[in-house]
């Protein structure tokens, strides 16, 4: 309880950091508010050219879709405020030698690494999407019950999960191989699908894409719960992956910093 | 020649440190298209129920996809981060007391590496090609293939220019590797690397007419698949060298004024 609290009383004190740190960048906070806002709204025209077109994509109407990019872009929202100035610098640590000097902190190193800065830039993209969450749901007249709310949460968090563990093991690998740039753009790249809903895969794509590389689950499970069309039972699969994938990620930083600090000895 | 000699040694030894990380090369390339394969399952989905949308079926639109994607693979230069850092952490000083310009030094580095790309990617393109072989439908002249290389040549200045510029913001901008992704995302969508420009809404098409981002993908792949007629070609091949010298001038305009910002803090 003790070390919980401690943990709780740190990363209190990153925020406060950060935050006295980027009120001295006031223009590139406001550089990073547009950028969200761009990316944001490049997503909701990329659907609304599609859905001029068509009615529904693999049984998916176009409030049910939005209702997916909203969602998709609240967890990328809150995994880049976050996570965005915390994972990418794993690569610089290493190249730079500073890896070593956070080894040396009495916090847990995967704690400090990943929590240590935050990007108050994907805020708008959070409240935006927030916004059209809210939207989506009223026009498909969605009975808002608080149980129903806290599911969505819940699973939402779990995407938050999934989608942290696996860029942190991208970024654990540049430990190991040092420059890992083709892998992180992969990865942010495959950040735009989990926009896309999973029925358009084909049945093996799909298993894959739902549990060895799940960004299929990231935002399918929360929407999916709670228009219908699964129920509460299929949906709570996205906490099992999370849970694996949280438990997994950890194991193979573990093992990658004895690798380090037995190479570097 | 004596002159042109060290941009031409820039690009041979970029040219050959490509070889050292072939398989680099390889990898860069699968997880350049291991994105499409949503992409297309995408498409796939959507025209179930239809054949056709805009002017496209869903032959057409899959040989667009890929076509744009490689070309969307070729001209994406990679140099941002680099000239970003060089320039934040001062080693651009090390460039300036030579006697070498530095953008024209950027251009034959990424050239180097580029071609070396292109080279490699021809290979997967062909394999692609030919597992959705029924899908991918080429039909071109002699002179449509000119035309193409043409175009996808200045499409190639006209991002190298546009990133360049981007990059030397960063004499002002100190957190700007953020604003990447995004530049590169709206870039990657304007360009018509997602979706054809055709079939954006209507007030949207008319405003990109006259911005360079469609002449960087749309363009190109649209000369490759046939689908302009001549006064299309022509009006298109025209606004993409008109707005290479923009851009030109832009970047030069804002190096001249980022170097002296450079100067001032002592280098």
């Amino acid at each position: 309880m003790k070390r919980l609290l401690y943990y709780i009383k740190l990363y209190y004190v990153f925020i406060k950091n950060t935050l006295t740190r980027e009120t001295d960048y006031r223009a590139n906070f406001i550089g990073d508010l547009v950028d969200s806002i761009a990316n944001f709204s490049v997503n909701i025209i990329f659907f609304e050219a599609i859905f001029l077109n068509v009615d529904k994509i693999a049984g998916w109407g176009k409030h049910e879709t939005l209702l997916l990019v909203g969602t998709a872009q609240l967890i990328t929202g809150i995994v880049f405020v976050l996570y965005m100035n915390n994972l990418p610098r794993i690569q610089t640590y290493v190249i730079r030698g500073s890896l070593d000097y956070i080894l040396l902190k009495p916090c847990d190193e995967q704690f400090y690494i990943s929590s240590r800065y935050l990007y108050f830039g994907g805020i708008s993209n959070i409240i935006l999407s927030c916004i059209l969450v809210g939207y989506t749901l009223s026009v498909l007249s969605i009975n808002i019950e608080i149980a129903k709310i806290l599911v969505y949460i819940i699973l939402v968090i779990c995407g938050v999960s999934i989608c942290y563990s696996m860029w942190f093991m991208i970024m654990t690998c540049s430990v190991v191989l040092i420059k890992v740039n083709e892998l992180h753009e992969l990865f942010l790249s495959t950040l735009q699908f989990m926009q896309y809903p999973g029925s358009i895969y084909s049945h093996a794509f799909r298993i894959v894409f739902m549990y060895i590389i799940p960004f299929i689950t990231i935002a399918n499970a929360p929407v999916e719960y709670i228009i219908e069309k699964a129920t509460l039972m299929n949906s709570l699969y996205s906490v099992l992956v999370a849970a694996v994938f949280l438990v997994v990620s950890r194991m193979f930083w573990k093992l990658t910093l004895r690798w380090y600090q037995s190479a570097s000895s | 020649m004596l002159k042109n000699n060290k941009y031409l040694m820039t690009y041979k030894l970029t040219w050959t440190q490509a070889t050292d990380y072939r398989f680099n090369f390889i990898f860069e390339f699968i997880c350049c298209f291991i994105p499409v394969i949503a992409l297309l399952f995408l498409w796939k989905a959507i025209y179930i129920n239809q054949n056709n949308i805009g002017d496209y079926n869903i032959y057409m639109m899959f040989t667009y996809i890929i076509f744009a994607r490689f070309v969307s693979m070729i001209i994406t230069p990679s140099f941002f981060f680099d000239v970003t850092d060089e320039i934040q952490q001062g080693t651009l000083s090390n460039y300036i007391v030579k006697p070498i310009n530095y953008i024209k030094y950027w251009f034959y580095k990424e050239l180097g590496s580029k071609s070396k790309s292109f080279i490699f990617g021809i290979i997967p393109i062909l394999l692609v090609c030919l597992i959705y072989n029924k899908y991918v439908i080429l039909n071109i002249s002699l002179l449509n293939c000119f035309l193409f290389i043409l175009s996808f040549l200045l499409a190639y200045v006209i991002y190298f220019e546009i990133i360049m510029l981007s990059s030397l913001l960063s004499f002002w901008f100190y957190e700007i590797s953020s604003w990447f992704y995004t530049i590169s995302f709206i870039v990657e969508f304007l360009s018509g690397s997602l979706v054809p420009i055709d079939l954006l809404p209507e007030f949207l098409q008319k405003v990109l007419q006259f911005l360079p981002f469609k002449y960087l993908v749309f363009f190109p792949v649209k000369i490759l698949t046939n689908s302009l007629t001549n006064s299309e070609l022509l009006y298109g091949l025209v606004i993409q060298l008109i707005w290479l010298l923009i851009i030109f001038g832009a970047m030069k305009i804002i190096w001249k004024y980022g170097r002296k910002k450079y100067d001032a803090f002592g280098g």
